[in-house]
């Protein structure tokens, strides 16, 4: 659990990093939040699932950070309707 | 790549909400990895819950053959009243799969939601999205060469406004909770407080094709429906707690003074403005 925690949150990450994040980055992100405090339930001292989370929580955040305004889009998608 | 300021107060009001969770969770020894659990399940459904709302309320208005469904996903808003019921799906699931007492989890998050909502109406005002109508008075707001929102028009700060009254909410919410109000009271305060405060403030909205019907806007009519439910269960309930007698008579109380407030502010206002938008997109929260 702690493994696939790890795993999913660096790539989260590094899709947050590279401002591809949404949706896939947080949708990942999301799933290494999920499985990092599942494995940290089962054992606190489980530092991949710890290293995993926090991971996967800077990924989603930095993927949310790029995530398109509402204005930003509207005037593409009215050019192109 | 720009940073967009919508994604930015959305990432913000969770990291904030997260770390007032973490405290509350202290102060109540419960454990914080089921907190994490529930506001990832209750987040992630309630986001597709509200983005499924905005995409039903303008399905008539998107070119679903011209544009890609990704452009469509990621283009446009949320809309909060959507995102409720399917993150309360998403925080039972949580609660059988994880197995976690909610009666025990649930009263810390109730003061955190109007908190990370708040948020995200900031990030409306960044974005230009849900705006006020004409008005030309202190802390007006004015945008420039906005695609959704009258450029060069003053317009009243309603989402500020409504993000002001959300943390004033999550204050009571969190005083209420730690003088320990019980949970059905708690709810009942935050939705009461909110569809009594997003009912009084829609009449200080002017962006009108967010729809309207009999003279009301669509999230007036869900308010007006939540608070008929809640009158509703106060007299089934009416011989329990009296705090949630408390919790009603103050909601009324709210609701009565906010929508007065709104009604001649408007009035004292100049009128909705004519919509100088090229399409008819909406994008409300």
């Amino acid at each position: 659990m702690g493994v696939t925690a790890l795993v999913l949150g660096i790539v989260a990450l590094v899709l947050g990093v590279f401002g591809m994040g949404f949706p896939v980055g947080t949708i990942v992100g999301i799933l290494g939040i999920i499985l990092g405090a599942v494995g940290k339930k089962q054992n606190p001292e489980n530092g991949l699932a710890t290293g995993g989370m926090v991971c996967a929580i800077i990924g989603t955040v930095l993927s949310l950070l790029f995530f398109f305004a509402c204005s930003a889009c509207v005037g593409g998608l009215a050019s192109m309707a | 790549m720009e940073i967009q300021p919508y994604g930015t107060m959305i990432a913000i009001g969770i990291v904030v909400s997260g770390a007032v969770g973490r405290y509350l969770s202290k102060r109540f020894a419960l454990d914080f990895n089921n907190m994490i659990l529930l506001f990832a399940y209750g987040l992630s459904f309630g986001f597709v819950g509200a983005k499924c709302m905005y995409l039903l309320l303008n399905f008539q208005k998107i070119s679903w053959s011209s544009c890609r469904l990704s452009e469509i996903i990621a283009d446009g808003g949320f809309v909060f009243y959507g995102g409720l019921p399917l993150g309360a799906l998403g925080i039972l699931l949580a609660q059988g799969i994880h197995d976690i007492e909610l009666k025990r989890y649930l009263p810390i998050c109730v003061p955190l939601l109007p908190l990370g909502h708040a948020f995200g109406r900031i990030g409306c005002h960044f974005a230009g999205c849900c705006y006020g109508i004409a008005y030309d008075g202190p802390f007006a707001v004015v945008y420039h060469n906005s695609p959704i929102t009258p450029s060069e028009t003053p317009l009243f700060p309603v989402q500020l406004l409504e993000a002001a009254l959300l943390i004033l909410l999550s204050g009571i919410l969190l005083t209420a909770l730690l003088k320990g109000l019980r949970l059905g009271s708690l709810f009942t305060l935050y939705f009461g407080g909110y569809s009594s405060l997003r009912f009084s403030l829609e009449f200080l909205r002017g962006d009108a094709e967010r729809g309207i019907a009999a003279g009301l806007s669509t999230s007036q009519w869900i308010s007006l429906i939540i608070l008929a439910l809640l009158l509703v269960l106060h007299t089934i309930y009416r011989h329990r707690e009296n705090s949630m007698k408390k919790a009603i008579y103050f909601v009324l109380m709210a609701l009565s003074l906010l929508a007065v407030a709104a009604c001649c502010l408007r009035n004292k206002l100049t009128s909705v403005l004519p919509q100088k938008r090229t399409n008819d997109r909406q994008d409300e929260v």
